[in-house]
């Protein structure tokens, strides 16, 4: 595997699904990205925080500045309502693209979560 | 840990600098740096916890932020869409600055990484903008001529297709007295006349000077035509009926610093004229050039129909109908001469440089047909070097997918990259402006003196022309960028990361058309180059029936022949003088007279002209008698006199009689001798039969043919000759070869104009194709790795790159040859003796053409093909 950068089309769904579960900010992001890709997707700052800000202008996250106890003040994005309803199409549409892909594996008689 | 004791890394002083460093980008504004320096600050908090020292955690960290460079494009894209929202104004424009920056930036470091490509293109691009401003210039000249009157678009001229003479530019003589005096819808008109073929004498003194463009003109001359009047005393120089006007320079040349207002100057040694003012020199983008304006009385002249007279110019009242005055003319010369149907008309002043079909007019014009060739050939050479840009802009578009997609993810619309792209094509033409520029400059003298464009470059320094340059640059750049910039746009991110190359085979079909219509241009102008010279080489060798070389032509007026007996003597006592005769020069279209007559034998109508010669004219010319005999001393008590015929036209007569002895009719005198066919005209009109009559007392010319290598000293013997019959006259003479040649300046032009500019569109089409083949050779350079490994050698693998170009050469060669064969052939038609449209001159074009490709090519990937295979697969 090699997507080291971003990928195109599910970055947004990927902030918007971390999102989601709750308020982050920037570094918070990425490190669940890699942790929870088992350190297959590594996204550079620089990256990101354009993406991010095309959501915002998009309407899809808000930010605001937050200082919790003890830690530094940090920028913090929340999703909008009309994140959450284009969060929703996207989850269709990868949901689409999951199930077709798993029928066609079971068809062809490969495990599902098998690597190979 | 520490690495040294003497420096410790301080890490807020660091993080000033990245700050200070990174606040410089405009497009980043004081929350996104915050954001920015929290996230650095966490990263460097999580590598020191991982056990990095402070130094490496903070690059480490600074890495984790990202590539600066990148993030300032990214943040540049994101904001510049921002500014539809509300936003403070400084931002805004900060924001439009940074994205400007970044575009120009981003397209320098573009230009810069391909040094060599770039070089290409901008070579290629400015000598196509040279070339093609110096053809914009000579068309924007020629569309120019007459504009600077002030009345330019009312000024009219009188002309009239005289049937059998033809349309011609003069009206009958007395005409402007005619109208003035029985018409009354003219608010101006004016009558110039003036031969520009001969020299008329100015005596200054004890000085004579021979001056060309003399214009005889009447009192109303500068109410029609706009001159600045330099010195002048009175309101309209030309009242006064012995006025004489000098321009500035002829005022500087006869006068130097001195004042000539009111010298007295003694013209054509006739009369006394008083210089009245001096003009600006004339512009030269004018039908009517002038040294000296000389005044001549008109109003007492009565109008002979028959004649030839000046040119009548005229403006017409406001309330006048153009066609009133035109039936005016014809109902008034039918009424004078009954049975002549009439036909004048007009033609518009700023139409006679281009439009004239008068075979009379003063200076010959330009052909509406040759500025169409010159423009196509500039826009075609534009073509080129925009086609080049293309191709190689193109075929570099895969080696930045990498680019593209990174700008896509981060939001670049395809706008974005469009005008990225547009940016970086205009950049290329940008530079090529100044050099293009320089290249004119340069180049103006040398094709002034080669081709006879008269433009100055004083029109480089006019606004209108930095108008044209700029907008000439802006269409190539974006007509250039465009396709390359759409094509670029269109890559899909998905494609770039998952390093597919989208090395679609419809971009290369694209390229190797444009190439092919690289190839077919270049080859079209080097058949028209071939054609054109190998037809000037035919007009210079052709035998024009006589021998032009060493031949003196003098233009005596109203010498008896006892005068001319005189002067033959005088000079033919001298070796330097091989022979002396009455006669008008032939091979310059002069003639006595001309008409149209049908032919008894087949019943066409054909041209006839006649030339007034005297006894030894036709050994002096060195024609060849083929029947019957040349002139002797006893023909000269025959009357009528007798005639001289052409072969050609003695072989119409096919009832088996001899010519010689024949009576033509009762003006002529017998048939005494048939002449070998002379080429009185420039071989590009159609040669009419010429017959040869005796002259007995008058003498309309002289010709003197000058023994070898005596040429100065047989001029000087003339002069002295001529000082001695024609004291008041100063000597003035023409070489016959030079004055032939003169009549072909437009054709010879053409093919000086042709040669520089197929030779340009050669070398910019090869730059091309040169950088093609370099792209093509690397971008092919695993294919050729894998080959090589497979065994193959490097000839076979020359031949491989090779073969691909040599497609594109043929079908390019192929397109081509019909328009070239169509066009060659047409204009060839305008020659009476013409050379063979052939293949010679394709199959060489297209030798010409191989060579440059295939050597090009193979200069270009004999690197490729020489090269160690392991180099080019060890990188994947």
């Amino acid at each position: 595997m090699s997507s080291k950068s971003l990928n195109g089309a599910s970055i947004s769904a990927i902030i918007l699904s971390i999102l989601q579960n709750g308020d982050s900010y920037g570094y918070d992001i990425i490190n669940q990205v890699r942790q929870r890709s088992g350190e297959q997707i590594e996204w550079k700052a620089g990256s990101l925080y354009p993406v991010m800000h095309r959501m915002q202008t998009n309407g899809w996250i808000e930010d605001y500045w937050h200082e919790p106890e003890g830690e530094r003040r940090r920028r913090y994005y929340r999703i909008t309502p009309k994140g959450g309803k284009a969060l929703e199409k996207e989850r269709q549409k990868w949901m689409m693209f999951h199930n077709l892909l798993t029928g066609l594996w079971e068809e062809a008689g490969m495990e599902p979560g098998a690597t190979r | 840990m520490s690495k040294s004791s003497e420096w410790t890394f301080d890490f807020e002083r660091a993080l000033a600098t990245w700050r200070q460093f990174v606040s410089r980008n405009p497009a980043i504004r004081d929350a996104d740096l915050e954001e920015l320096e929290m996230h650095l600050r966490d990263a460097y908090d999580n590598f020191l916890a991982d056990g990095m020292d402070p130094e490496r955690a903070f690059e480490a960290a600074k890495d984790d932020v990202g590539d600066l460079a990148l993030l300032d494009s990214s943040y540049g894209e994101v904001h510049r869409e921002k500014h539809f929202r509300p936003a403070t104004r400084r931002s805004e424009i900060a924001a439009l600055h940074a994205t400007a920056s970044n575009y120009v930036k981003s397209a320098w470091r573009n230009a810069y990484r391909q040094k060599g490509i770039s070089m290409l293109n901008i070579t290629g691009m400015s000598l196509a903008l040279a070339a093609s401003l110096i053809i914009g210039l000579f068309i924007w000249h020629s569309l120019s001529f007459d504009r600077f009157h002030e009345q330019a678009d009312s000024i009219l001229r009188i002309e009239e297709d005289r049937g059998s003479w033809g349309r011609v530019a003069r009206s009958p003589w007395g005409l402007s007295n005619l109208l003035r005096e029985e018409w009354s819808g003219v608010k101006e008109i004016t009558e110039v006349s003036g031969m520009r073929q001969s020299r008329t004498q100015f005596t200054v003194g004890p000085v004579d000077h021979l001056v060309s463009d003399v214009l005889e003109v009447d009192s109303s001359f500068f109410r029609v035509f706009s001159h600045t009047i330099l010195r002048s005393e009175t309101n309209n120089p030309l009242e006064a009926p012995n006025a004489l006007v000098l321009t500035e320079s002829t005022a500087r040349q006869w006068f130097g610093t001195e004042d000539p207002l009111g010298e007295i100057v003694h013209y054509d040694a006739q009369r006394d004229l008083v210089i009245t003012a001096i003009v600006e020199d004339p512009p030269e983008a004018t039908h009517l050039p002038f040294d000296v304006l000389v005044r001549v009385p008109v109003e007492g002249r009565t109008i002979r129909w028959n004649s030839l007279g000046g040119f009548v110019y005229l403006i017409l009242e406001d309330d006048t109908q153009q066609d009133d005055l035109i039936s005016f003319l014809d109902n008034r010369k039918a009424e004078d001469v009954p049975g002549v149907v009439a036909a004048f008309s007009f033609l518009p002043l700023t139409d006679i440089h281009l439009h004239s079909e008068a075979q009379d007019d003063y200076r010959a014009g330009g052909d509406v047909q040759y500025l169409l060739l010159f423009g196509m050939i500039g826009v075609f050479i534009l073509l080129l070097a925009g086609i080049n840009y293309v191709n190689m802009a193109t075929a570099q578009a895969n080696r930045r997918t990498r680019e593209i997609g990174v700008r896509k993810v981060i939001g670049a619309s395809g706008w974005n990259l469009k005008s990225q792209f547009l940016l970086e094509s205009s950049m290329v033409i940008l530079l090529s402006v100044p050099v293009a520029l320089l290249l004119v400059v340069l180049a103006l003298p040398t094709l002034r003196s080669s081709t006879e464009v008269m433009f100055s470059s004083q029109l480089l320094l006019q606004p209108g022309t930095w108008v044209m340059i700029l907008v000439l640059a802006l269409l190539v750049s974006f007509a250039a960028g465009f396709y390359p910039a759409v094509l670029m746009a269109r890559k899909q991110p998905v494609q770039v990361f998952s390093g597919m190359r989208t090395s679609g085979t419809s971009k290369q079909r694209v390229r190797k058309v444009l190439v092919g219509v690289q190839v077919g241009i270049s080859f079209g102008l080097i058949v028209m180059t071939l054609i054109i010279t190998a037809q000037m080489r035919l007009v210079s060798q052709t035998n024009l029936g006589f021998d032009q070389d060493q031949v003196v032509t003098l233009s005596p007026q109203q010498w008896s022949m006892d005068s001319f007996e005189r002067f033959r003597q005088e000079v033919s006592r001298h070796s330097a003088i091989e022979s002396v005769a009455v006669g008008l020069p032939l091979g310059i279209g002069w003639r006595y007279s001309a008409w149209k007559q049908v032919l008894e034998s087949t019943g066409q109508e054909v041209e006839m002209e006649l030339v007034p010669i005297g006894v030894r004219f036709v050994d002096a010319m060195q024609m060849n008698v083929v029947e019957g005999r040349g002139f002797r001393e006893e023909d000269l008590g025959l009357d009528p006199a007798p005639l001289l015929v052409s072969e050609s036209w003695a072989s119409t007569f096919d009832d088996g009689t001899p010519v010689v002895g024949r009576h033509v009719n009762e003006y002529f005198g017998p048939i005494v001798g048939v002449v070998r066919d002379v080429q009185n005209r420039s071989l590009n009109t159609s040669a009419p039969f010429t017959l040869f009559q005796l002259t007995g007392d008058n003498v309309p010319g002289i010709v003197v043919r000058l023994a070898g290598s005596h040429i100065p000293e047989g001029l000087s013997i003339l002069a002295d000759a001529w000082d001695t019959v024609s004291p008041d006259r100063a000597f003035d003479y023409r070489f016959l070869d030079e004055h032939i040649q003169s009549q072909y300046l437009v054709e010879q032009r053409l093919q000086r104009f042709f040669s520089w500019f197929a030779g340009l569109s050669i070398a910019i089409a090869a730059l091309g194709i040169l950088g093609l083949a370099a792209l093509s050779a690397r971008q092919r350079d695993k294919e050729i790795a894998i080959r090589k490994s497979l065994g193959a050698n490097v000839s076979s693998i020359l031949l491989l790159l090779n073969r691909e170009f040599l497609a594109i050469v043929l079908a390019g060669i192929v397109m081509a040859s019909p328009v070239a064969w169509i066009y060659g052939s047409r204009w060839l038609e305008s020659f009476s003796n013409r050379v063979d449209m052939n293949g010679t001159y394709f199959l060489a074009a297209g030798l010409v053409c191989l060579v440059f490709v295939v050597v090009s090519v193979t200069v270009q990937s004999f690197r490729a093909a020489r090269a160690n295979p392991v180099d080019a697969l060890k990188w994947d």
